[in-house]
């Protein structure tokens, strides 16, 4: 694992409304990743990662983000683990990294949209004099 | 940016500090073994001509020498392919002997795989066995051993040190409590021959394994010591087929092997305390220079009744794999599951009550008769600068980091 290529390790602010985050996996099993999205009219500014796990996690987390970095959500959406386990060589016994690392972009995906639709919901509750 | 794992190019480890998976062969071993190759190459049974007497000779010799490691008589000694068969010999063995007398075994939670997976065999065909637990540190309770035997109870079986964290058994006050109760003891001394002085009198056992390649010795010989006297041991062999080595376990002898096995038990024996002390400033020197630099590093296993040479730390909020290879000109192992055949975290940390997580951030250091103080320090900033990476980019360091943010702002209110 090659330390000086992450360069989408990092952190967004995960209260801003334009950042979608989204997390997968589980401590205890000794795997826990984080994606976060910054997006603007539907498409991804940056993308940063976080990884605790081994060097298959970190990775593919890597590559989630760097791929999803620039595209459209849909775009982003439509990434598959298989894609990323294909062009990280994993071994069949890790493949359970690139299905994390999916899982994580997928949410936070999801995270940005809800969060998007939460704020939809809140104008419109303003705008027609709230719910008396 | 490849992973580990299937393809990957593989970088020579230029440091090696695994020395509980195995040792280098000593060059002393190295040059009494190559004679046995080529010019003494006869096979110890044969009987009617120099070549097989020559290779005999070799062999009782060596009986001799590793039967006084362990001050043992050299009868006692059975050679074997290695701890794992001696294991099994020793289990198994007493298993079928003794099963009509009972059928409870005793043994604890963080052995070997090599024991553990003989006794699930002997479950399998209707013994009962009891595991017991460790402490916190790793340690058996010589009361549990007492509380837990049974009058079926035919066999003990505890490790002298544990390969993983070092901790090392009260196994003479076991032996005590075994004599009493006249109940077999066995003991895997793998990991403590060698290393601390073993003396199968002192530890009262009356079965004991042990291997060649964790004393700098060659792979594929090992032995296990059986008691003749007080009492005489016998064993069912599990390999069929001429009688060697009093009908225990047939087969030609590794002459080779055997040869190396002694010498590495000659030099072992001359060099132990010495050694074992060095070796021992040398692994504080390397547990200081990390705790120094980094926090939130656990140290597994018992703090002074511990192996010399064994270092198992647990680094918070990273993961065992990922550390390993972040510094992979070192040779080191992990509890980590991504690291196990089993894909599980270690046994021995969850029975020793550490978290699953903490289990998967632990790193085995084991040093031994050929690393230097240079190699310590070197390995120190190899193992703060690859920790303090993977915290950059961990987000549980991240999340702990701003909890204690929020409670140092919340004592400034």
């Amino acid at each position: 694992m090659r330390c000086a290529r992450l360069s989408h390790a990092g952190s967004l602010d995960s209260s801003h409304p334009e950042v979608g985050t989204g997390a997968a996996g589980k401590s205890s099993a000794g795997e826990f990743v984080r994606i976060q999205l910054k997006v603007r009219r539907e498409r991804i500014l940056e993308a940063k990662f976080k990884a605790f796990g081994c060097s298959g996690s970190i990775a593919s987390a890597s590559l989630a983000a760097e791929w999803a970095e620039g595209k459209t959500l849909e775009e982003a959406a439509s990434i598959r683990e298989s894609e990323l386990a294909a062009a990280l060589e994993l071994p069949p016994t890790r493949r359970h990294c690139s299905t994390l690392a999916e899982e994580a972009l997928h949410c936070a995906i999801q995270n940005y949209r809800e969060k998007c639709q939460q704020r939809e919901n809140l104008s419109s509750i303003v705008s027609t004099g709230g719910s008396r | 940016m490849k992973s580990s794992g299937g393809g990957r190019a593989v970088k020579q480890a230029r440091i090696y500090m695994d020395h509980h998976a195995t040792t280098p062969v000593d060059p002393r071993v190295l040059e009494a073994m190559l004679p046995y190759f080529s010019e003494e190459f006869g096979n110890a049974a044969s009987r009617s001509h120099s070549f097989g007497w020559r290779a005999e000779e070799a062999v009782e010799e060596s009986r001799e020498t590793i039967a006084q490691l362990i001050h043992a008589g050299p009868k006692e000694i059975v050679f074997t392919s290695g701890a794992t068969e001696s294991d099994n010999l020793a289990i198994l063995g007493t298993a079928e002997i003794l099963g009509e007398r009972g059928r409870h075994i005793l043994t604890c939670r963080t052995e070997h795989l090599a024991v553990l997976d003989c006794c699930r065999q002997l479950e399998r065909r209707g013994f009962q066995v009891t595991y017991l637990p460790v402490d916190t540190t790793g340690r058996v309770s010589p009361d549990d051993v007492r509380a837990a035997l049974r009058r079926e109870t035919i066999l003990i079986s505890l490790m002298a040190a544990n390969n993983e964290v070092g901790t090392l058994h009260p196994i003479s006050e076991i032996g005590k409590i075994a004599k009493e109760r006249e109940v077999l003891f066995h003991c895997d001394a793998s990991q403590a021959v060698g290393k601390v002085p073993v003396d199968v009198e002192a530890m009262g056992v009356d079965l004991l394994s042990f291997t060649a390649h964790k004393l700098y010795g060659p792979k594929g010989t090992g032995a296990l010591y059986v008691r003749r006297k007080a009492p005489r041991v016998r064993l069912a062999p599990m390999l069929h087929g001429g009688g060697h080595e009093a009908g225990m376990r047939p087969g030609t002898l590794n002459v080779p092997g055997i040869v190396g096995f002694g010498k590495a038990c000659e030099v072992a024996g001359r060099v132990l305390l010495e050694e074992s002390s060095r070796i021992a400033e040398l692994r504080d020197r390397l547990h200081r220079g990390i705790v120094s630099e980094l926090e939130e590093v656990r140290l597994n296993g018992h703090p002074e009744l511990r192996l010399s040479n064994n270092l198992n730390l647990s680094f918070s909020y990273v993961e065992g794999e990922a550390l390993m290879l972040a510094m992979d000109d070192v040779a080191v192992s992990s509890g980590s599951a991504c690291t196990s055949a089993t894909q599980e975290p270690s046994h021995v940390l969850k029975a020793m009550g550490v978290s699953d997580e903490l289990a998967h951030t632990s790193l085995r250091f084991g040093l031994g008769r050929f690393n230097t103080r240079d190699e310590v320090d070197y390995v120190i900033g190899r193992v703060v600068q690859s920790v303090k990476k993977l915290r950059e980019i961990s987000p549980l360091y991240e999340m702990a980091l701003d909890e204690k943010r929020g409670s140092r702002a919340d004592g400034l209110r």
